[in-house]
């Protein structure tokens, strides 16, 4: 029963999910990658057959992606549960006959799918308008950081109300402390925090994942068990936080 | 059952404390109290919203959650908190597709609770653009979108006017059902006395006592305002205590029903000619001061 109810209100939770969520992000894609293109096609509208064309459509392209990303699947994952609690909504959805978790659970895997979707459509019209880019790799990039980032997001917002400031600053911190713990030479950082640099979101194996996959290299498996197993393992943390946790603190 | 809060310096607040009691199918129960009592809490308990520290909350059998993912409840929150940018007709769309009402009947039912809570004027409104009163009937509207055994209101007449307020007291006397439990939270001791049959009153987290509004009114002593067109005096006489006002009026300090009628007797043979009687304070009321002190 509780699961034809959800499979109804599907609609309405992926056009919520367009307009107030993936529309911030395509925006920003578009502040970012829109004006360079269109300065460069206005100038010479057959730029991107050029030999030099391929090298800037890369360079930009990983500019859209570094943006996009980390941006698309923290909107994605983060505030779908603190939201509803901190507003008050919890009180009309869950006062009808709706399963929680399951509510929860399909939110989170509807944001993931249309967010892969929606960057595969953004990578084919970035290719279309200049050079052809890997849409498959670009979609597994976009799944990988939705694991990652979604993840920790689903578990935080379980948690507390600051879930989208605590996610981009852990993801932030992380990828910050990992970067100088990768950099060659010796260590740049005291022993205590290269361990934590360790126990944190494997943000840094994610960039280098991502890096991998939209330029169709193969992949290191231990970097990507890594952010699968931490990035399903918030998921599924945050499951049980919410099963256990009551809906109203 | 209880609840205690324990905030992040480790001080525990006990908002329900050793709460007991059981509400039968058929009956409507109010439960009053000043703010701060407890009265949302004990709502947010038995909605599974949260959970108690000490003991446990049952309906039919089930933990409150999973009745209400199984079955659902009609609830009327206090705070109307619904995504602001929604339309009043597709707020209720999408919570009657979440309360189940099967597909084919959606829009007829919105239709209808639309028509029924005279929201149809206001069906393209954002919800943030409705004035109180049609989003307090919008709530009311989306709480009765399925018809379910548990009913779940709290301060329902907030921002209705006196129109609807009574049209309020017509809805729960149509929701009155053998099968079916309406729990009314309210500061409004006058619309739980008209529409309850017992009132549970709630301070500093306690059910401090439970009122019958039925047989059982009228049993406590209660003060009344006697009116009388002649014979004062003789008034007077039967109820010592009793001050007289203007236009014939008579304060008569609290007494019981036996006494009442026999000074009234007593007076009335003696000359008085009484117009009115009228309690200055409803047994509610009564009973509700004398728990929690000063005005509701």
């Amino acid at each position: 029963m509780s699961r034809g109810r959800l499979l109804a209100y599907l609609p309405y939770k992926l056009g919520d999910y367009l307009l107030q969520r993936a529309a911030v992000a395509v925006v920003m894609v578009l502040l970012v990658a829109g004006f360079p293109l269109y300065g460069t096609l206005h100038g010479n509208p057959d730029f991107f057959a050029t030999p030099q064309g391929p090298l800037l459509a890369g360079q930009l392209f990983t500019n859209v992606v570094a943006l996009f990303l980390p941006l698309g699947a923290f909107l994605g994952g983060a505030g779908i549960i603190s939201t509803d609690r901190h507003l008050g909504h919890v009180r009309f959805l869950f006062s009808k006959p709706v399963n929680v978790v399951a509510y929860y659970v399909q939110t989170y895997v509807l944001h993931g799918i249309a967010f892969v979707a929606l960057f595969g459509i953004i990578t084919w019209g970035y290719g279309a308008v200049t050079v052809h880019q890997p849409v498959a790799g670009a979609m597994a990039a976009a799944a990988l950081t939705f694991v990652l980032v979604g993840g920790l997001g689903f578990l935080l917002g379980t948690l507390t109300r600051l879930d989208g400031l605590l996610v981009a600053l852990v993801y932030i911190v992380s990828l910050t402390l990992q970067q100088v713990v990768a950099m060659p030479g010796p260590s740049q950082l005291p022993a205590w925090a290269v361990q934590i640099a360790r126990v944190l979101p494997p943000a840094y194996d994610l960039d280098r994942l991502r890096d991998h996959l939209y330029t169709m290299q193969s992949l290191d498996t231990a970097q990507l068990w890594h952010v699968l197993g931490y990035g399903f393992g918030a998921f599924f943390l945050g499951l049980v936080a919410l099963r256990k946790l009551p809906l109203s603190r | 059952m209880s609840k205690t809060y324990r905030s992040l310096l480790g001080q525990d607040v006990q908002a329900v404390v050793d709460v007991s009691l059981d509400i039968a199918p058929g009956e409507v129960l109010g439960i009053a109290g000043p703010n701060g009592a407890g009265k949302s809490t004990l709502l947010a308990l038995l909605l599974g919203f949260l959970r108690p520290t000490r003991g446990a909350i049952t309906i039919e059998g089930l933990a409150p959650r999973a009745y209400v993912e199984r079955h659902g409840v009609s609830y009327l929150p206090e705070v109307m908190a619904l995504p602001v940018h929604w339309t009043t007709r597709g707020a209720l769309t999408r919570l009657a597709v979440l309360a189940g009402v099967p597909r084919g009947r959606v829009r007829i039912e919105v239709e209808r609770l639309m028509d029924e809570m005279q929201i149809g004027e206001h069906q393209k409104k954002r919800l943030r653009a409705l004035s109180k009163g049609n989003y307090q009937r919008m709530g009311l509207a989306q709480a009765l979108l399925t018809d379910t055994r548990v009913v779940i209101f709290d301060e329902p007449t907030n921002g209705l006017d006196p129109v609807w307020t009574q049209r309020f007291r017509d809805i729960v006397e149509g929701l009155r059902r053998a099968d079916r439990a309406i729990i009314i939270a309210s500061h409004n001791l006058d619309e739980l006395e008209r529409l309850t049959d017992r009132v549970a009153i709630v301070d500093k987290g306690r059910i401090q006592r439970v009122v019958g509004m039925g047989g059982a009114m009228g049993m406590d002593a209660m003060a009344y305002l006697v009116r009388v067109q002649a014979g004062v005096e003789a008034l007077l006489a039967q109820f010592p205590g009793a001050e007289p006002g203007p236009n014939g009026e008579v304060a008569l300090p609290p007494v019981d029903t036996a006494a009442l009628n026999a000074g009234l007797a007593a007076a009335i043979a003696a000359g008085a000619l009484v117009s009115a009687v009228i309690p200055r304070e409803s047994a509610l009321e009564q009973a509700f001061h004398s728990v929690v002190g000063g005005a509701p």
